[in-house]
């Protein structure tokens, strides 16, 4: 037994990360969070519109207070309370409290971490992945700041594509004395629904990732790690009356080859189960493979990718879409004389928190979503094969990338004829070293969906989503605490589509097709102070001109924004 | 070298899991939900209006579908009117093709009266196209009406019936003949003018007297029993109500406990046209001045222990003259009526 221990492995402290996070100096009490002021002056236009006001103001000031307290070495509880007013509230029924985070967290034997409470967790992008925000990497830098302080960030959203959960996560690792360098190891479980005492069936999600990594990185031979992921999805029985019960399985294994700065060859496949309320079952398969590589003595890349999702492969943990359609927007909420309803638009995704999902939803439905056609549920969006490449480098001190990216439906959505998908980006960054600084960026991004010959004069899907996102950005003084940004994003869609309606199961229940139009150009003017990496005050104009079939107005907004992390 | 085994071992495991899971899924590729070509392809009539057989004798249990094919998925009406009675069958739904699971008449009535011995056109429509096509189809003999009738008033009016009449003003309960009719070619009417009483009349069935005091003999089986009765109310009133009471002898005794056992309601608003409505016993309520209450008695529902039935008809004192017709009272087992 002790010979197999040696030889195989031997369970040692965890990662150094977490040894130094026991040995360091930490405060018995600390205090972390957010803070953020900001009002935003609205200003509607419409031409013919007499019935909307035109005027609406909006703010709010509010902190994010985290207590960090630790009892002992090994132990931290963190309590975040939410402390808001609304300008205009003074005391009143502006003033809201709320808890936005508890969790502790600690070291057992300072081998093993765990987690307990509120968790930000994500594994693999086709097991547990919040995909990212709508057009995440493409916004001028000042749009992206709006979206995460605010709405991103009210929705926990993060840069790691994690959801927030309840219950516990327990990490380790082992090393091993011969073979396999060393392997980290994290379980999950996470409450999903309460049981009400019977009026629900009680509902959790478990799983896991064990990622070996097989030796250490060297100039000769490629560095290898290979993984095998789990995330189930269960209704537990007893806890209702309802004996039919939900449950999904997804299982995947994973592997990145990488020899250092040559190519680098990842992958993933796996498959899924999902049995239903109703008693149906599907099962179905992924595979993802991507290699990269780095040409000699060049600052360049080239990538080649192949993804394919069957149409029955469900991970809800990774394939819910990060927006909610169909709900209303809180500002000017109705227009127009006859006070429709307005849809909403970008410019209220950088602002409200409510268009976003915080969980994912277990059964997908309908979900169609006008910004994404061809991948609305991100990566893991179900019954595409797609192929992606892209070529990246430097050229003229010009950062430049290209990518082009070409799917198909694997199974037809009331056809036997495949609809298909392209995506092409040029992105182009220029760092100048103009004055105290100048940054500039264009990223023009053509995607299309068309589908022909269906037959019986059914009409071709042939849709185009053109967008470009231009910003420039310079600092004013030389520590470049200073500086005014312009941006201008201008977002197209516009062609014959066909929604799928679908039903709690993700089986089709009906196909709308229908012409459709929308045209958003969103221009935005800001000025930065930013007196550290934590915090930035801006002032800025930011303006939303909307063209669809059915509408054609402008929003455009004055706003002062101060937000800082401490 | 163990070490080495170790990670095949790994590999080995992991590769058969994902091989165990991809040999488990045996994608299905075709296309998920309705045809395009149905939803958005042109309209033709590619196959004609065909009963399946020209006459039908509903009474020996026959049934008769209809059959037609266009080039695309699409609305259709399908209506069959008899020629004396000018009853009407209607069959709606939305297909490419017409055959016995969608176009299935089995002598039933969408509207009343109920359909004769006789001959009865067929006309199929598509809402939105203006193809019409036509055909016909002859009743040799009607359903047989499956059901513990209480009255359809064919022969007058039962004699196990307890009447009760209020002191009022043009008062009318009797058996009438005539256009416009529901089921068989009599229905009774009640009416007249109460102005001191909501109730204005009403009538009752006891389980002692009906059958030759054989009882209801209803399925314990709340969920299975329906009680059914066509109704409408006079063209141009809606004041009157029918308040449907059925009693329950909980404790068996032979007698209903007024407060002590189950009296389960149902309050019905007849439209001016015939209506067949049709109430599952598992669904009635308890009603205190018309609002769902506690139950009075062992709060079961148990159509084997029906005491009676009471039929009242009534009106807002306030509202004047009410007069509603009913025919076709009667209990059903599994389903509701069909007529």
């Amino acid at each position: 037994m002790k010979a197999l221990y040696q030889r195989f492995c031997v369970l040692t402290c965890l990662a150094l990360p977490m040894v130094a996070w026991a040995q360091e100096y930490q405060p018995k009490f600390s205090l972390t969070g957010k803070a953020r002021g900001v009002y935003f002056a609205d200003r509607y236009s419409s031409a013919g519109d007499t019935v909307t006001s035109p005027r609406s103001n909006s703010g709010h000031v509010m902190a994010d207070l985290g207590m960090r307290l630790r009892p002992n070495s090994s132990t931290e509880v963190l309590a975040m309370v939410r402390v808001r007013n609304d300008y205009g509230g003074f005391w009143g029924s502006g003033v809201t409290f709320d808890l936005r985070q508890l969790q502790v967290k600690g070291l057992i034997q300072d081998r093993i971490r765990y987690t307990l409470g509120d968790v930000d967790y994500a594994l693999t992008p086709f097991t547990f992945h919040r995909p990212g925000p709508l057009m995440a990497g493409i916004l001028p830098t000042g749009m992206a700041q709006l979206q995460q302080n605010l709405a991103g960030y009210d929705a926990f959203i993060t840069g790691n594509n994690t959801w927030r959960q309840q219950g516990g996560v327990v990490e380790f690792r082992t090393d091993f004395a011969r073979g396999p360098r060393y392997a980290d190891h994290s379980a999950f479980a996470f409450r999903q629904r309460a049981g009400f005492s019977g009026q629900a069936t009680e509902s959790w999600a478990i799983g896991g990732r064990t990622l070996w990594t097989l030796n250490d990185l060297s100039a000769i031979a490629p560095r290898v790690k290979v993984g095998l992921n789990y995330v189930g999805i269960q209704e537990l029985a007893g806890t209702s009356a309802a004996t039919d019960l939900y449950g999904n399985h997804v299982l995947t294994g994973d592997f990145y080859i990488v020899q250092q700065a040559k190519w680098l060859l990842q992958g993933e496949l796996g498959s899924s189960s999902t049995q239903w309320v109703s008693g149906d079952q599907d099962a179905d398969y992924m595979v993802d493979v991507k290699g990269v590589y780095w040409p000699k003595g060049k600052q360049s890349s080239l990538s080649l990718r192949y993804t394919e999702v069957g149409p029955d492969f469900y991970s809800p943990t990774a394939q819910t879409s990060p927006n909610i359609g169909g709900i209303a927007p809180a500002a000017f909420t109705r227009i127009g004389n006859s006070k429709s309803v307005r849809e909403w638009t970008y410019l209220d995704l950088f602002r409200e928190s409510n268009l976003y999902r915080y969980r994912w939803n277990s059964t997908l439905g309908s979900d169609n979503n006008t910004y994404l056609i061809l991948d609305p549920k991100g990566l893991a969006t179900p019954n595409r094969r797609r192929v992606t490449a892209d070529f990246a480098g430097k050229a003229l001190g010009v950062f430049y990338k290209v990518e082009g990216v070409w799917a198909q439906e694997i199974r037809g959505q009331g056809t036997e004829v495949l609809t298909q998908f392209s995506r092409v980006d040029l992105d182009l960054r220029w760092p100048s070293r103009l004055g105290h600084g100048v940054e500039l960026r264009g990223l023009v991004r053509d995607q299309r969906a068309w589908r022909t010959n269906v037959g019986d004069d059914v009409p071709n899907t042939s849709y185009r989503l053109p967008w470009t996102s231009w910003s420039a950005k310079a600092y004013l003084n030389s520590d470049q605490t200073f500086s005014v940004e312009a941006g201008l994003l201008t977002l197209g869609h516009g062609g014959f589509a066909y929604d799928i309606i679908r039903n709690a199961e993700n089986t089709v229940l009906d196909i709308r097709g229908g012409e459709r139009s929308h045209q958003e150009l969103l221009p935005n003017l800001c000025v930065n102070y930013t007196s550290s990496d934590q915090s930035t005050l801006t002032l800025g104009w930011l303006g939303s001109y909307v063209q669809t079939l059915d509408a054609n107005y402008s929003i455009q907004n004055l706003y002062v924004l101060y937000a800082i992390n401490f | 070298m163990c070490s080495m085994r170790l990670t095949s071992k790994i590999f080995a495991t992991t590769l058969a899991a994902l091989t165990i899971g991809f040999a488990s899924c045996d994608r299905d590729l075709n296309p998920e939900g309705p045809a395009l070509t149905d939803l958005y392809g042109t309209f033709k009539v590619k196959t004609g209006l065909v009963a399946s057989q020209a006459q039908v004798n509903f009474a020996n249990g026959e049934s008769v579908y209809f059959t037609a094919e266009t080039s695309i998925s699409t609305d259709f009406v399908l209506t069959i009117t008899g020629q004396t009675s000018g009853a009407i069958k209607r069959i709606e739904g939305k297909a490419r093709t017409l055959d016995a699971t969608n176009a299935l008449w089995q002598g039933e009535t969408s509207q009343f009266p109920t359909f004769q011995t006789e001959m009865c056109d067929v006309m199929l429509t598509y809402p939105g196209y203006p193809d019409t096509l036509y055909g016909s189809v002859q009743v040799l003999g009607t359903r047989i009406i499956d059901a513990t009738i209480l009255d359809d008033f064919e022969n007058g009016m039962a004699p196990e019936w307890v009447k009760f009449i209020q002191t009022g003003a043009n008062m009318k309960f009797t058996v009438q003949g005539g256009a416009p009719l529901a089921e068989g070619t009599s229905y009774y009417k009640m009416g007249g003018t109460v102005a001191w009483d909501w109730l204005i009349g009403m009538i009752e069935m006891p389980k002692s007297t009906f059958n030759s005091g054989a009882g209801f003999n209803l399925n314990s089986d709340a969920e299975q029993v329906y009680f059914n009765g066509v109704f409408r109310q006079l063209a141009g009133l809606d004041n009157a109500i029918i308040l449907l009471q059925l009693r329950e002898d909980d404790n068996g005794d032979g007698a209903y406990s007024e407060g002590n056992e189950d009296m389960w309601s149902v309050e019905i608003r007849p439209g001016a046209t015939w209506e067949l409505d049709s109430y599952k016993y598992s669904d009635l309520v308890t009603l205190v001045n018309g609002a769902a209450s506690a139950a009075i008695g062992n709060g079961l529902h148990e159509p084997d222990k029906l005491h009676r039935v009471s039929i009242l008809f009534l009106a807002n004192p306030s509202s004047g003259y009410a007069e509603c017709d009913t025919d076709m009272l009667c209990f059903t087992e599994n389903a509701p009526l069909a007529l």
